[in-house]
């Protein structure tokens, strides 16, 4: 009887080892967890070892609970190195598919709650660089460094990339990462609308991330905000309550309002009167509706300035006329306000367009198409030339390209079939390059996935889309 | 998000630099810029900052000199003359609810100086 189970044992290891039987990585690594406990558990009670028990609790835990170790005790006493070599011994269920990647994201976790010297930087830069495969994990974790080195904008893209990836790619919890981590970067600037759309949208519900969102939504009085009775359950059922409980009580100090009720349109008598409202929409900075409304009162005092301008032209002894000082006072509102609207372009669609914001908006479109052509032309020689970059850069690549094109849509929709038809040849090529002749499957299947999403027009390359996102699967 | 100060550049128009009201007279201007040069010169604590209606700045002798330019040039002293009035940002109506960022967000993760100021 034991000689079959033998045979039948081998014969699984076998055709498990030559692939043809396809077991997920979790249920093997439990299946390791398990014979690695019952041969440890076994040698103690053999040897009567002293403090066996002890040992066998211990080893328990770090075999079947690292993650709990490394959240509440390794993270917070700060001991990146050990983190590491926490995940890279234990194996976390979270990040088995990808344990190097799993080891610097806790040690990155570790180092963010002290001031991160470039020296530890560098040192989990250094495992990240050798990490094989590279999937969500490791776009969280090169997120995650990049944050510590200060570079926001490319943390804040790779975060968006990861908190978008296909659920193939990466865990609920490193998901939950980078979700959290974008909910905190808007909502300590005030940017309630983005928690907002974190909360609600995304390809996964996050407790916390949704908690927020809930809170944000009576924060900026939205007409579907939660009562208090509501709201309290969500936020006991979130994580993070003490941290979060001071800004519960500010979201319940505001009334629930259940129609939208649209602010009155300045009446500023003056162009002070109107700058000064500019400047609180400017600083206030996530109410697109209130940004347009105070654009559009300073707009509307300049022309009947023209004689008093005029005057005070004459009165100084300049040479040119009111209309081209006007014109510059508009172009100067319009630079101020196209950074705002380069940050967060759902100011733009949230908003009633005047000349002055149609023009900022064309200044960040033309920009971001700009942005885009040149990250395509460089995939297109790349792809020509057979030459690619590190796996990490790579990512970080694709991350910049990813976040121009979503910036661009979020500003203006319309424009998803001509942002198609700029990015489809170059960034299909170049993932088919990246999928066939390197094997970085991940990375293309991340490609392809995000091309076929906005493929709507396009039925011949949405076809192809759909057997080149079948082959990544096949391949992950 | 750690977004550049989008009010910098209204700050740092000349006449907030420098101090000075939208009327006053080319010899004000000029005196005004001489005093800030020679305060800024002696390293004076007080004159590397300077209070705007659209909140705090601060301001070296290259800062001083630009402003000094610009205020030669009739369009552009016309110009500047139009951003600078403007009425100071605290002038709104108390809100009775703080709607405004989250300043301890950070800490919520357990993260500390992660965002660039």
């Amino acid at each position: 009887m034991g000689a079959v189970a033998g045979i039948i044992i081998a014969i699984f290891i076998g055709r498990l080892l030559y692939g043809s039987i396809k077991v997920p990585t979790v249920v093997l690594v439990c299946a390791a967890k398990l014979t690695v406990l019952g041969i440890t558990s076994g040698f103690v009670q053999a040897t009567e070892m002293p403090a066996g028990e002890f040992i066998r609790v211990v080893l328990l835990v770090l075999i079947w609970a690292p993650t709990t170790i490394l959240r509440w005790i390794v993270v917070p006493l700060r001991m990146p190195r050990l983190a590491y070599w926490t995940v890279m011994i234990c194996w976390p269920l979270g990040v088995v598919k990808e344990l190097r990647a799993g080891g610097v994201i806790f040690g990155a976790l570790a180092l963010a709650r002290t001031g991160a010297s470039d020296e530890a930087i560098r040192w989990l830069e250094q495992r990240l660089r050798g990490a094989e495969p590279m999937q969500g994990a490791a776009v969280v974790a090169a997120g995650l460094l990049a944050a510590l080195r200060k570079d926001d904008d490319l943390a804040r893209r790779l975060f968006a990339v990861a908190d978008r990836m296909d659920k193939r790619l990466i865990s609920r919890s490193v998901r939950a990462i980078a979700r959290d981590w974008l909910v905190v970067d808007a909502a300590r600037v005030g940017n309630w609308q983005r928690v907002i759309r974190l909360g609600r949208g995304g390809s996964s519900w996050l407790r916390w991330s949704y908690s927020m969102a809930r809170i944000a939504e009576r924060l900026t009085g939205d007409p579907r905000a939660w009562r208090g009775w509501q709201l309290w359950p969500c936020f006991l059922l979130a994580p993070r309550r003490r941290a979060t409980y001071p800004l519960l009580r500010r979201a319940l100090a505001v009334p629930v309002r259940r129609s939208a009720q649209p602010e009155p349109t300045p009446s500023v008598a003056e162009l002070p009167l109107a700058l000064g409202g500019l400047a609180r929409a400017i600083d206030g900075a996530s109410d697109g509706a209130a940004l347009a409304r105070a654009i559009d009162a300073v707009d509307r005092q300049l022309d009947p300035m023209r004689d008093a301008i005029e005057q005070r032209l004459n009165a100084l002894g300049g040479r040119s006329d009111a209309g081209a000082i006007l014109s510059a006072f508009r172009q100067r509102l319009i630079e101020l306000v196209a950074p705002l609207i380069e940050d967060d372009p759902y100011l733009a669609r949230e908003a009633q367009r005047s000349s002055i914001l149609e023009q900022a908006i064309w200044q960040v479109r033309r920009r971001l198409f700009g942005d885009l052509e040149a990250r395509c032309k460089d995939y297109r020689e790349r792809t020509q030339d057979g030459s690619a970059l590190d796996l990490v850069d790579e990512w970080e690549a694709w991350a910049m390209l990813h976040g121009s094109a979503d910036q661009l849509l979020e500003l203006d929709p319309t424009v998803e079939s001509l942002l198609f038809q700029t990015v489809f040849a170059p960034v299909c090529n170049f993932a088919a390059f990246q999928h066939n002749g390197r094997k970085r499957i991940a990375l293309a299947h991340d490609m392809f996935i995000w091309l076929l999403r906005h493929a709507r027009s396009d039925a011949q390359a949405r076809e192809l889309l759909a057997k080149n996102v079948q082959a990544g699967i096949a391949g992950i | 998000m750690t977004r550049h100060d989008p009010l910098a550049d209204w700050r740092s128009n000349p006449f907030f630099v420098l101090e000075i009201a939208t009327d006053a007279t080319p010899t004000e201007v000029e005196r005004a810029g001489q005093r800030l040069l020679g305060l800024l010169a002696i390293g004076s604590a007080t004159a590397g900052t300077y209070q705007t209606p659209l909140g705090p700045a601060t301001r070296n002798a290259d800062r001083v000199r630009q402003a000094l330019a610009a205020l030669r040039d009739p369009e552009q002293r016309v110009l500047h003359e139009l951003w600078a009035n403007v009425v100071p940002m605290g002038g709104q109506e108390p809100s009775h609810a703080d709607t405004g960022p989250w300043k301890e967000a950070e800490h919520a993760l357990g993260w500390s100086g992660l965002w660039a100021r």
